[in-house]
């Protein structure tokens, strides 16, 4: 209905109809003017009421999808040390205390936790809100009980972690609630405060404006508004603070023309993501959901009585009562609503008093974002494109349940940010250091971090998903490993050259690539070609080979991009990304077997109901086999080969297999490795793509090192297999060799292709 | 013409794989029984952390009511905890498989086999073949579907 329309019809027809034909011309004119003054504010409403309107427009039912990280899974035996617990609860929202009252709390003694679980709706299921108590010993935890009961529990689920929401670009910093999110205390002790009368105005309150006018006017000075809370609305939409009767009349106008054309629970509503709650160096705190986080570190649903009070009396003025630079007079404006709330009956006066003996108990807001891992969101989010439509993701409060695990997350990221601040030193400073860490799981392709810029909280350049750099070596095991396809022309111990070559490119100019060590080793085993990562045996190889067979493996290890098929691929002169890279290594890292990289499991309507599920996916794309062989050397490269540092900087002796990758002047510096549960992929470099100075394993593999020995994974499974056969070799010549030789390698072979001569050992 | 066909072929991959099984089945309930045994049939050795069991239990009770997809989440649950467990992978797949998802049972299947080496358990590596053979089946792959079915019986025979 536009009663705007109905109140200027009916204010002109008195005037309209009085005009005759004899009408003294002074009237006239002033007829004439007083229409053309209507005709102007005509106009002028219906300006305003389109500006109320798309401000409104534009942020009502945006309700941004919301991101969870996956849950921690607790249950006897599960790896898990005091640090890693600890850190999860503070980045769930727990609050320690000495004895958990409330959900969303824990106590620790030692290695004893009670924990108050919040209770969540998962896709399968619901989690209830219980008192537990973990027990952890040095293996991890060692006990769960429920604490009611007594009875020890299975398997149980914390809250996941909320890591963000998929926001229109120009609102990233919002947490945006819905009504039914925001505490039925918070909502009483608003409208008392600030509207007492919101649910029966139609905008304007009268008689809230004669108060304050005439409380102001014994005062001598503003003391009182009598602002409805849309006038309050329609005064934030417009940023602007000054204070002239022109502006509190387009306030009047627009209030009442927002309460025409929408309900009073949309207008609440607006006004809750909307208000003006404090500032964050340059950044403005707008809604009681941002709020909430920044003053308390905690969603709005689980705000108490104190903290409500303490938000509500920051709207009259979040400066003035700055809860840092004035805490006193906070306090006094919170603990006066305590007090009115008791005398409006709206709690008991015992709560009042418990409530006012609260410090205000702000927490510390580490700044970041609305987003806490924006390179892994912006991953999210482009899987969730293809299957949602943006709007929806922006609008429609989803929940995304995601594979982030947050203590690799903040492994990866310390890992990425201490190195490249040891390394500045040794690069150039107008090429800054740059990197990319990507970590996943081997069994199932799920990914458990992502790191795409040293500064890990800049939402800008996302170099795991979008540097395209050249991989240097990390292609080779795609080469030899296309080579072992062919098991009866090649093996582990097949003779290579490794002697000069000299080509012509793509660009018709001649290419003669050289090793490393700038040393041509002759005749080497295939086994020791790939341990040392030695190109010119690599170029002859793949030459033998040729493009295409090699091009077929990388299909099937899962790239898709299109490989050129000219001399110097053959040394990784093919760029992909961290992701992409990732996604080839998956496939020796899990056996042989491709997954699709996932960063969601699930997604769930606003209202908790299931919509739909990411599956788990594997193919057998190569043989176990020949993967086994495959991944025996790679183990190689890290006890002996260009990754042999390695071993040195991790604390543990886990089993892992790696490949490290430097490309043409150090201009890139790649590290992928595995366990037995984990792939970690890293690239290190500069965005002005020069040199950085830096090989693989001065680099990336430091990042690498420094992130697995701060997570806890398993030893890569490289026993002997049914279907292969074990021998020594002798790393000289290839040939068999007795075990106690001290150039004595043992590795797999199919049966039939172990060569039959012995080496003397000499 | 063409439908009476795919039963006939349907009908024939079923009856390669259960004994009681058909196209639709009037009491889902007491085939889905079969997908993930209840209670003492886990197999021994299979699941023993409690953790394992317990979601093992709840697999089966979400797929007795028709609650796929839940079942399946809690298969994966289990699988994130226990990796190489290829029991695990096993009853995925044959959940994969009741529901249609013909591929991916085959590679979940193929996955179970993979972490079966070495244990002799020949039992389960025959009923992974014989989810690759129905699942090839229904692709239209019948000459895959063949070959699968007689690893199967080579190893039901007692060769492991």
């Amino acid at each position: 209905m536009p009663p705007r329309k109905k109140r200027a019809r009916r204010a002109s027809k008195p005037r309209s109809r009085k005009p005759a034909a004899h009408m003294p011309r002074w009237r006239k004119t002033l007829l004439l003017s007083l229409l053309l003054i209507l005709g102007i504010s005509t106009l002028y409403v219906v300006y305003l009421d389109w500006q109320v309107r798309s401000q409104f427009e534009g942020k009502r039912w945006a309700i941004p999808a919301r991101v969870y990280a996956r849950p921690l899974e607790l249950y006897q035996g599960k790896s898990l040390s005091i640090t890693q617990l600890e850190r999860y609860l503070e980045l769930t929202g727990y609050r320690i205390e000495y004895k958990p009252k409330e959900p969303g709390s824990y106590a620790r003694d030692g290695n004893r936790f009670v924990i108050y679980s919040r209770g969540f709706q998962f896709w399968d299921g619901l989690e209830t809100k219980r008192i537990i108590q973990v027990v952890l010993d040095r293996q991890g935890v060692a006990s769960i009980t429920d604490q009611a009961s007594d009875t020890p529990i299975d398997l149980l689920r914390l809250e996941p972690m909320h890591i963000g929401g998929i926001y229109p670009s120009h609102r990233e910093d919002r947490v945006l609630i819905q009504l039914s999110q925001a505490p039925r205390m918070l909502l009483a002790t608003l409208l008392m405060v600030e509207d007492r009368r919101f649910y029966e105005h139609h905008g304007l309150d009268p008689r809230a404006i004669a108060r304050a006018l005439w409380a102001n006017l014994r005062a001598g000075k503003t003391v009182q508004g009598g602002s409805t809370l849309t006038q309050q609305l329609v005064k934030n939409f417009f940023l602007s603070n000054e204070r002239t009767l022109w502006r509190k009349i387009n306030e009047a106008i627009m209030a009442v023309l927002l309460e025409a054309h929408y309900p009073k629970n949309e207008i609440l509503e607006a006004y809750l993501n909307e208000i003006y709650l404090g500032q964050d160096g340059s950044r403005a705190i707008h809604g009681f959901g941002l709020a909430s986080q920044f003053y308390f570190a905690k969603n709005v649903e689980k705000l108490n009585l104190p903290e409500i009070a303490t938000l509500v009396a920051l709207i009259r003025g979040p400066n003035y009562y700055n809860p840092h630079k004035a805490p006193r007079r906070l306090l006094a404006r919170r603990n006066l609503i305590l007090k009115e709330l008791a005398g409006e009956k709206i709690i008991q006066p015992w709560q009042a008093r418990q409530a006012r003996q609260q410090g205000l108990g702000l927490q510390n807001y580490a700044h970041r974002g609305a987003n806490y891992y924006p390179a892994f969101i912006e991953l999210v989010r482009r899987q969730l494109r293809l299957e949602y439509n943006e709007k929806d993701l922006q609008s429609e409060g989803l929940r995304i349940f995601t594979t982030l695990d947050p203590w690799i997350q903040d492994q990866a990221e310390t890992a990425l940010q201490t190195t490249a601040k040891q390394l500045d030193g040794l690069t150039k400073k107008s090429f800054p250091l740059q990197g990319a860490v990507l970590v996943s799981s081997t069994s199932d392709g799920e990914i458990f971090a992502m790191v795409g810029d040293r500064k890990p909280h800049s939402a800008g350049f996302n170099r795991a998903l979008d540097a395209v750099r050249p991989i240097g070596s990390l292609i080779k095991p795609a080469i030899y490993l296309t080579a072992l396809l062919h098991k009866h022309e090649f093996n582990p111990a097949t003779i290579l050259n490794d002697v000069p070559i000299r080509l012509l490119g793509q660009d018709k100019k001649i290419w003669s690539p050289d090793n490393y060590d700038h040393i041509a080793h002759g005749k080497v085993p295939l086994f020791e070609a790939l341990t040392h990562s030695y190109n010119l045996a690599t170029v002859h190889l793949g030459l033998r080979l040729g493009f295409e067979s090699i091009q077929k493996t990388l299909q099937r290890l899962g790239v898709e991009r299109k490989i050129p098929a000219y001399p110097s691929m053959l040394l990784g002169a093919v760029g992909m990304s961290p992701l992409e890279v990732t996604q080839m290594y998956q496939t020796y890292a899990s056996g042989g077997f491709r997954s699709p990289l996932r960063s969601i499991q699930s997604v769930m309507t606003a209202d908790g109901k299931p919509l739909q599920r990411f599956p788990l996916q594997v193919k057998q794309v190569v043989d176990a086999t020949y993967i086994r062989q495959i991944n025996t050397l790679l183990r190689r490269v890290v006890t002996n080969g260009t990754a042999r540092q390695l071993g040195g900087w991790l604390h543990k002796k886990t089993i892992i297999a790696g490949k490290t990758g430097t490309t043409n002047d150090l201009r890139d510096s790649w590290f992928a490795g595995f366990s037995g549960s984990h792939l970690g992929v890293v690239w290190m470099g500069n965005d002005q793509n020069q040199s950085t100075g830096l090989t693989g394993s001065q680099g990336a593999m430091r990042v690498w090192a420094r992130l697995f020995k701060n997570i806890d994974t398993q030893d890569l499974v490289l026993n002997d297999m049914p279907g292969l056969e074990y021998h020594y070799i002798d790393n000289h010549n290839g040939l068999r060799v007795d075990s106690s030789c001290s150039r004595a390698v043992r590795l797999p072979f199919f049966p039939g292709q172990v060569p039959t001569a012995m080496s003397d050992c000499q | 013409m063409i439908s009476l066909l795919k039963i006939i072929v349907a009908v024939a991959a079923c009856t390669l794989l259960f004994s009681a099984c058909s196209i639709a089945p009037k009491s889902p309930t007491d085939e889905i029984d079969t997908i993930i045994p209840g209670g003492q049939q886990i197999r021994p050795g299979a699941a023993t952390s409690p953790a394992i069991r317990h979601l093992i239990e709840k697999a089966r009770q979400a797929s007795k009511r028709g609650r796929m997809s839940q079942a399946d989440s809690f298969l994966e649950r289990a699988i994130r905890i226990e990796p190489n467990n290829p029991l695990l992978w096993h009853y995925l797949a044959k959940l994969q498989l009741y529901q249609g998802h013909y591929q991916r049972a085959e590679g979940l299947a193929a996955k179970s086999s993979s972490l079966l080496q070495n244990s002799g358990r020949g039992r389960l590596l025959a009923d992974n073949w014989r989810i690759i053979a129905h699942s090839r089946q229904f692709q239209g792959d019948t000459a895959g579907a063949r070959r699968a079915q007689a690893r199967a019986s080579e190893l039901s025979n007692g060769n492991h």
